[in-house]
Order: C-alpha cells, then sequence, then structure tokens
C-alpha cells in the first residue's frame, strides 16, 4: 500500500473524517430517538430535520470562553479534554468499519482496545481531579467505582467472540464470522446483553450516568471545563459512542458484511444505527441508579452472566 | 450551622446552592459529608425574600389581592383563597354558595396542576428524564382547562373580597369534565407504573424516611404529615369553601419516606378529581359576588387553607382605613423545614435532591423573614393557638 | 418488579407526531377569554378614574378628569389582571386576547387613549 494511500485512507475514508462525520451524526441520531421516545422533536432547525444540530453547538463551544480555576492543575485540566477526544480515535482505528480488515490489526488489539476503556476512566480521573472541585472529586470518585463494577463483565464479556473465533484480533473475528456465515450474536446473546449493558456504563449512560448527573453534583467530573475544553470533551463522548457501537457490531453483528459484498459501510452503517437505537432506547426507559446500587447490581447480575456465557461458548466449542 | 468537628475526621463540605440545578429556587443547604453519606446539614434560608408583608400594608386591599397572588406561582390561588377569606372575616360578609363552588373548583384544579408538576420534578431529580416529559405533556391538559376557565394558565384571579371574578360556564364544564377523566386515567397510569419499575421504586423507597413521632414534634404538614400516616387535612379538620358540602377521602400512606409522600400525591390527584366533578354537579345557582366597602373595620383574623403543600396560615390585622396595618403568610414549606432537616441526615448524596424536592418545597412561599437557625419548631413566633386566641380576643 | 415498564408506553409514541407545538412558525389561538392586552372604549368612558386608583401596579395613568380624561396603558408594568376591567362603572375596558406583545422597542410598550375619536 503506497504512503500517499495509506495517508488517504488514514485522514479521509475510513480514517479521520469519516469518524468525525459519524461522531456528530451519531449525537444527533441519539438526541433523536431520545426525543422521539419522549414525544418531542429533538433537534429540527439546523439543517434538515436538524441534523447540523451537534456540528452547530461544537462549533458554538469553541467560540466561548474558556475559563480556568486558578487553583486546578494546569497539566491534568489542559490535556485531558484532548485525551479523551484522541484515545476513543485511536480505538476506532482497529474496528473494521468500510472492509473486513481495519486500518490496523494484530493479534491482540481486542486488548488495547479494552485497555484503552481503562485509559479513559483513568484520564477521567486526572481531569476531575484536576479540576480542584468538591463537585468535580465527588463526580471522580463515583467514576472510579463505576469502573470497578462494569470493567469485569465487559471484559468478561468480550473475550467471547474471541474464543469462538479463535483469535484476539477483532478483524480476524469479524473475518470468522463471515466464513462462518452467522453472526456471533446468535451463539452467544447473553455476552451480547452483558457488553451491550457493561459499554452503557463506560459511556456514562443514564441509568449509569452517576458521574455526571445533574442534578445531584451539578456536572460531575465535567463541571469546571468550559469553552474548547468543553467542545472537546463533548466530541470524545460522541467518539465513545462510535467506538462502542462499532466495537458491538463488528464482534457480533458481522461487521461491514452483507448480503450484497462491496458495500460494507452501508452494512455496517446499518447495524451500527441498530445498536444506536437500543442504547437510547434503554437510556430513555430508566431512573439514575445510585451508585452503591449500581455495583450491588453488577456484581449480582452481570458478573456470573458473562461467566456463565463463556461457560456455554467453552462447552459448546468443545 | 453544624459544630466544628471536635476530632479529626474526613468530612468535607458540599453545598447544595444557593445556585444548584436540583433547587429550582434559591436556598442554601450545607451539607458536611464523609464520602457519599450527609453527617449533618445547615440550613440558611432568606434568599428569596422580597418584602412582600411590609409592601402589603402599603396598598389597598383590591390591590394587595394581586401582590397576593404572586407570592407564589403555583400556590397563587390557595394565597388568594386564604386572604380573602381573611379580608371576608374582618368585613364580616358571606361569600355566595356558588362563589364557595367556584373557589373549590380552581382550587382542586390548582392541586392537581401542582401535583402533576411535583411528579415531574421528582422523575427529573431522579434522572428519569422520560418520566418528566410524559407527565408535564399531561399537565398541559390541567392548563389548558385554568386558561380557559379564569384566563391564564398561572396566577388565575379568580378571587376578589366578596366573591369570585369570573363564572364556570357550561359549555367550559363539558370541557372540565372530559379533561380531569383523563388526568385521572393518566394518573392510575403512572402510579402503576412507578410502583413496578425497579429503577424508580429503589431511589423513593426507604429514602428520607421520617419517623410518625418526628413529623408530630416537628410540626410537617401536608403530604409530608400525611406520608407518616397522619389524617390531618384542614379540608376535613377545618372545611372552608364548599369543602364541608363534598365527600372526599384524606390520603395516608404509612411509610414515611419519598415513595409515601409519591403515592400520597398521585392519589391526591384522584381524590381531586372526584371534587371537581361533585362541585360541577352541585354548582348552586346564584350570583358570583358581594360588594363589599373599601375601608375595612378594625380588628383581627387568622384565616387557614389546605395548599397543596400543606397547611397555609394567613393573619390579618386592620385599623379602619383601606390598607392592612400588619399581614403575616406562614406557608406550608416553611413548617415542613425542620423535618426535611431531620429527613437528609444520615442519607448519601445522591438521595438529596429528591428527598429536598420530596417534601414539595415553595421557595417563593417560604422566605417571609429570615431565620438563620431553624432546627426545632420552637423558633417560630406565632403557633395557631396563639393567632386564634388573639383573633378571638 | 417490571423492567423496562415504560418500554410500551415509549414505542407507542415514537411513530407518533410529537406534542410539541411548532409556535412560533404556525399559529396557536389562545383559548377565548384570555387575558391579554387591555382596551378601552373612549366613547363608552365616563372619566371617573375608579380603573386608575384600583390598578395593582399604576399601569393605567388617567390625566384629567371627566370628559377631559385621557388614558396611558404602560404594558410593561400591566399584570394583565383584570382588575380595571372588573371596577369601570360603563364596562369601557375589556382585556383582548392579543398576547403576542413582545417587542424590543421601549416605546411600543406605552398604549395611549385620548378623545380623538368622540365627536362634540
Amino acid at each position: 500500500m503506497t504512503t500517499a494511500g495509506l495517508i488517504l485512507r488514514l485522514v479521509i475514508f475510513p480514517g479521520l473524517l469519516l469518524l468525525f462525520v459519524l461522531a456528530f451524526v451519531w449525537e444527533w441520531l441519539d438526541r433523536k430517538f431520545v426525543a422521539r421516545l419522549q414525544k418531542r422533536h429533538g433537534p429540527l432547525y439546523s439543517g434538515p430535520a436538524g441534523i447540523l444540530q451537534p456540528l452547530a453547538d461544537f462549533i458554538k463551544l469553541l467560540a466561548k470562553e474558556d475559563i480556568e480555576p486558578a487553583v486546578a492543575d494546569k497539566a491534568f485540566f489542559r490535556v485531558t479534554p484532548a485525551l479523551l477526544l484522541a484515545l476513543p480515535l485511536a480505538g476506532l482505528f482497529f474496528v473494521p468499519i468500510a472492509s473486513e480488515t481495519a486500518l490496523a490489526h494484530f493479534p491482540g488489539d481486542l486488548i488495547v482496545v479494552l485497555f484503552l476503556f481503562t485509559l479513559l476512566v483513568i484520564t477521567i480521573f486526572y481531569a476531575g481531579w484536576g479540576s480542584a472541585d468538591r463537585f468535580s472529586i465527588i463526580g471522580v470518585m463515583r467514576s472510579t467505582i463505576q469502573m470497578l463494577a462494569y470493567e469485569v463483565p465487559l471484559n468478561l464479556a468480550l473475550v467471547g467472540p474471541a474464543l469462538a473465533a479463535g483469535s484476539l484480533s477483532i478483524s480476524r473475528i469479524v473475518g470468522w464470522q463471515s466464513t462462518a456465515g452467522r453472526w456471533l450474536i446468535v451463539g452467544q446473546p447473553l455476552g451480547f446483553a452483558v457488553a451491550l449493558i457493561s459499554l452503557m456504563a463506560e459511556l456514562e449512560l443514564t441509568p449509569f450516568d452517576i458521574p455526571e448527573a445533574e442534578t445531584e453534583i451539578v456536572a460531575g467530573w465535567q463541571t469546571e471545563f468550559s469553552g474548547r475544553k468543553l467542545a472537546l470533551i463533548r466530541l470524545g463522548e460522541d467518539m465513545n459512542l462510535v467506538l462502542a457501537s462499532s466495537l458491538l457490531v463488528a464482534l457480533y453483528l458481522g461487521g461491514p458484511a452483507g448480503p450484497v459484498p462491496g458495500l460494507g459501510l452501508l452494512w455496517f452503517l446499518i447495524k451500527a444505527v441498530a445498536v444506536v437505537y437500543v442504547f437510547s432506547n434503554l437510556r430513555a426507559v430508566f431512573a439514575r441508579f445510585r451508585i452503591d446500587q449500581m455495583v450491588n447490581w453488577c456484581w449480582k447480575y452481570l458478573v456470573p452472566a458473562a461467566v456463565a456465557q463463556i461457560i456455554i461458548t467453552e462447552l459448546i466449542l468443545a | 450551622m453544624p459544630e466544628k468537628p471536635t476530632k479529626q475526621d474526613d468530612s468535607f463540605i458540599v453545598p447544595i446552592g444557593p445556585q444548584h440545578p436540583a433547587l429550582k429556587e434559591f436556598e442554601y443547604f450545607e451539607l458536611r459529608v464523609d464520602g457519599e453519606q450527609v453527617l449533618d446539614v445547615s440550613v440558611r434560608l432568606g434568599y428569596n425574600h422580597r418584602g412582600i408583608e411590609k409592601a402589603l400594608e402599603s396598598r389597598t386591599y383590591s390591590q394587595n389581592l394581586y401582590l397576593v397572588e404572586r407570592i407564589c406561582g403555583i400556590c397563587s390561588h390557595a394565597h388568594t383563597t386564604c386572604y380573602c377569606q381573611a379580608i371576608e372575616q374582618l368585613l364580616n360578609v358571606e361569600i355566595p354558595d356558588r362563589a364557595r363552588y367556584i373557589r373549590t373548583l380552581v382550587a382542586e384544579l390548582e392541586r392537581i396542576h401542582s401535583h402533576l408538576l411535583w411528579l415531574g420534578i421528582a422523575a427529573h431529580e431522579i434522572g428519569f428524564d422520560t418520566l418528566f416529559m410524559y407527565v408535564w405533556a399531561d399537565r398541559e391538559i390541567v392548563m389548558d382547562l385554568l386558561e380557559l376557565i379564569s384566563g391564564n394558565r398561572v396566577n388565575y384571579a379568580m378571587n376578589t373580597i366578596g366573591g369570585v371574578t369570573r363564572d364556570v360556564r357550561p359549555a367550559m364544564s363539558d370541557k372540565i369534565m372530559t379533561g380531569i377523566h383523563q388526568l385521572e386515567a393518566r394518573a392510575r397510569y403512572y402510579k402503576g407504573m412507578c410502583l413496578e419499575e425497579g429503577s424508580v421504586m429503589q431511589r423513593v423507597a426507604g429514602v428520607g424516611i421520617l419517623q410518625r413521632q418526628d413529623a408530630l414534634d416537628l410540626c410537617a404538614v401536608g403530604p409530608t404529615l400525611r406520608a407518616c400516616g397522619v389524617a390531618s387535612d384542614l379540608r376535613k379538620d377545618d372545611p372552608y369553601a364548599a369543602y364541608d358540602a363534598l365527600s372526599f377521602d384524606v390520603i395516608t400512606y404509612d411509610g414515611g419516606d419519598v415513595g409515601s409522600r409519591m403515592l400520597v400525591r398521585i392519589d391526591e390527584v384522584a381524590q381531586s378529581v372526584h371534587i371537581i366533578e361533585q362541585c360541577l354537579q352541585q354548582m348552586p345557582p346564584g350570583s358570583l359576588q358581594v360588594k363589599v366597602p373599601g375601608k375595612v373595620p378594625s380588628g383581627e383574623a387568622v384565616s387557614r387553607v389546605e395548599a397543596p403543600r400543606g397547611e397555609l396560615i394567613h393573619y390579618a390585622r386592620s385599623n379602619g382605613s383601606d390598607q392592612p396595618e400588619r399581614y403575616k403568610v406562614r406557608a406550608p414549606t416553611f413548617a415542613n423545614m425542620p423535618a426535611l432537616s431531620k429527613m437528609l441526615i444520615g442519607g448519601y448524596i445522591a438521595d438529596v435532591p429528591i428527598v429536598i424536592a420530596g417534601i414539595d418545597p415553595c421557595f417563593g412561599c417560604l422566605d417571609r423573614m429570615s431565620f438563620v437557625d431553624v432546627r426545632t419548631g420552637r423558633n417560630w413566633v406565632w403557633s395557631s393557638e396563639q393567632l386564634r386566641r388573639r383573633a378571638q380576643a | 418488579m417490571k423492567p423496562l415498564n415504560m418500554e410500551a408506553e415509549l414505542l407507542k409514541h415514537v411513530l407518533r407526531k410529537p406534542v410539541t407545538v411548532p409556535y412560533p412558525f404556525e399559529p396557536s389561538p389562545p383559548a377565548e377569554g384570555l387575558r391579554g392586552r387591555p382596551h378601552i372604549d373612549m366613547l363608552k368612558c365616563i372619566g371617573c378614574g375608579l380603573c386608575a386608583r384600583g390598578c395593582p401596579s399604576h399601569a393605567l395613568e388617567m390625566e384629567g378628569r371627566k370628559d377631559e380624561a385621557t388614558f396611558r396603558i404602560h404594558l410593561d408594568r400591566c399584570l394583565f389582571c383584570g382588575q380595571c376591567a372588573r371596577s369601570c362603572p360603563r364596562e369601557a375596558i375589556e382585556l383582548t386576547s392579543d398576547f403576542e406583545l413582545a417587542t424590543t422597542e421601549r416605546a411600543q410598550l406605552v398604549l395611549d387613549f385620548d378623545r380623538a375619536c368622540q365627536e362634540s
């Protein structure tokens, strides 16, 4: 592959430009889905059906004043928003979006993506800690405790597809699903459910939006961020949503494969939109858990379900 | 103020207020916390103090009607009813029967409005925005009915000294009946839904518990008191307007937690629908108001009303002129404040918004005087016995 | 406890029209009897001044008396309570249902009523 071709793929398609467009469109989709479930319109006037609203919000935030608390830790406060955008982007390079192999792949890239999720939480911790605000500190305490609750079921559930496909590379798992002719969700529905719920906790969606509970601790760890930094954080959240939905599509729903070959991106988008719809629906239909209830619930239900799924998968393989 | 810790502890202070997304109006709750647990609460009131009681002394009784109405946006009719009753007592006039029924009708519609608004806010406080959107969409029904009857969605200006200002015509009656039956069905749906929705019940059941004896000692009022099993409702204990001729139940639940308060309010919506039906069916013909003089003879009067949040007391003293000499308002939220402080201690930070919301605080009604220490009920200036004795002397 | 309890209700509404009223992009007429902008019929007015005296917020000012009385209403002080309409012995004041009164020009919030239309 020529250097020019590689750069084109990295920056334009299916690289950065596509990913940024997807991030904005996924945010719009989520907002529209939730609004329709709540009998509202959602974004309506910026662009056709409001599709330019997330972009408009991003540009508006870039133009706003960027206030830094005097006692904030400058290094953490300034670097973490950029990291919060860069980490999901890095993860997305390992997920096949437009073709059966991702931009980068090697055996073990699934573990790298899982590690990036953990790094994300650690970055959130430094973001809130660096803010030096009592609401931020409560927010990151909750965020860290929440990670202890969902990290284990998430890793366990995502190991299931690796076991079935016999490889720790996401691209190989996608390839296995097309050669085997069936999606992994058929054999591992429990694992899919556990992965879905754990990813909702990772994305801080209701009922797991405890670290940024608006009515309790103002904005949690995001309280002190404004202007450009807040724009980057929000874009990072959207990118995280793209990463989570793409991961689920790749590992359980066969990735960019469909009845008509050559249209990989189209099939991928259709499946990802379905996953985003499930996220939005689940986020609209629950009240927020309390942190102790969340930890209890995850360890009582999610972890045993994930372990059961692995046992079943092993039995089937044997 | 909470005492300074005498030994080394890990607690720090989380301020809820004066500006906070959980509070619709400003007050200041200083929580001393250890991790997620609340150890102590210090409440500071007075941010919303507007000098209304003083302003009432320099306006005529008729102008004061509109000032009293704006003490609170959502209990506005309760305030004007209480005011008109006090002044009518001083003038020694009886309002026509039709006026009494119309006052009751609007008061119950306001109660439905207030409780639906509360349900939406409570849902928002526990992070359930979908329920919030749905309940407030249904609230539009009652707001449209009130607009039909009174000409405005809030601040109805239905009361005047001597009666009411607008009539409820038969064409309106049909619309009101349809509207309230829709609301009753929706209230039933929300009750069933909340009771069975795990994520809602685990945030409100067993949260913000107030023991029955504490509720009585700290003089809690309204749904907060009725959720501790005490059947105290002014509409039955000391009937005013047309309540002595209407039949309805006083709703009580035994849990003493936020969940019980929620159920009390939802059931009260159903009771209000029942009362409105009776009002429309039994509405007597007649005039809407009696003419009253501008100058009020000297005297004192106390009037009480069951506002959506609890017992509301107004005290008026007149001196023969057309402006009151002294007017005092004791709103129900003020009575619930000591109980609120008790409920918050020992809970989690995550529970603070829903517990504060659980007493349905109306800080606009609350700030008649700034009190810094509201720990015990003994800091009040007037009790209802004292007020009544003074009014009858 | 049923999980996802509100789901049936949500799915019912997904494909229906939202309840949001698209005002102001489409008109939304208020209920009959809405208390909006006050209007004084100067042909009926006898200049007694009861309306101006009764106004809680001093929004209605009268100049002159009896037949020479003219009025000025300050909409930024008006509560739209209707006390003026009720105090008038000749029912000369009416609260119309005009509620779209917002403006960026202060001068548009002052309404003047004089005797120009009266004969004799």
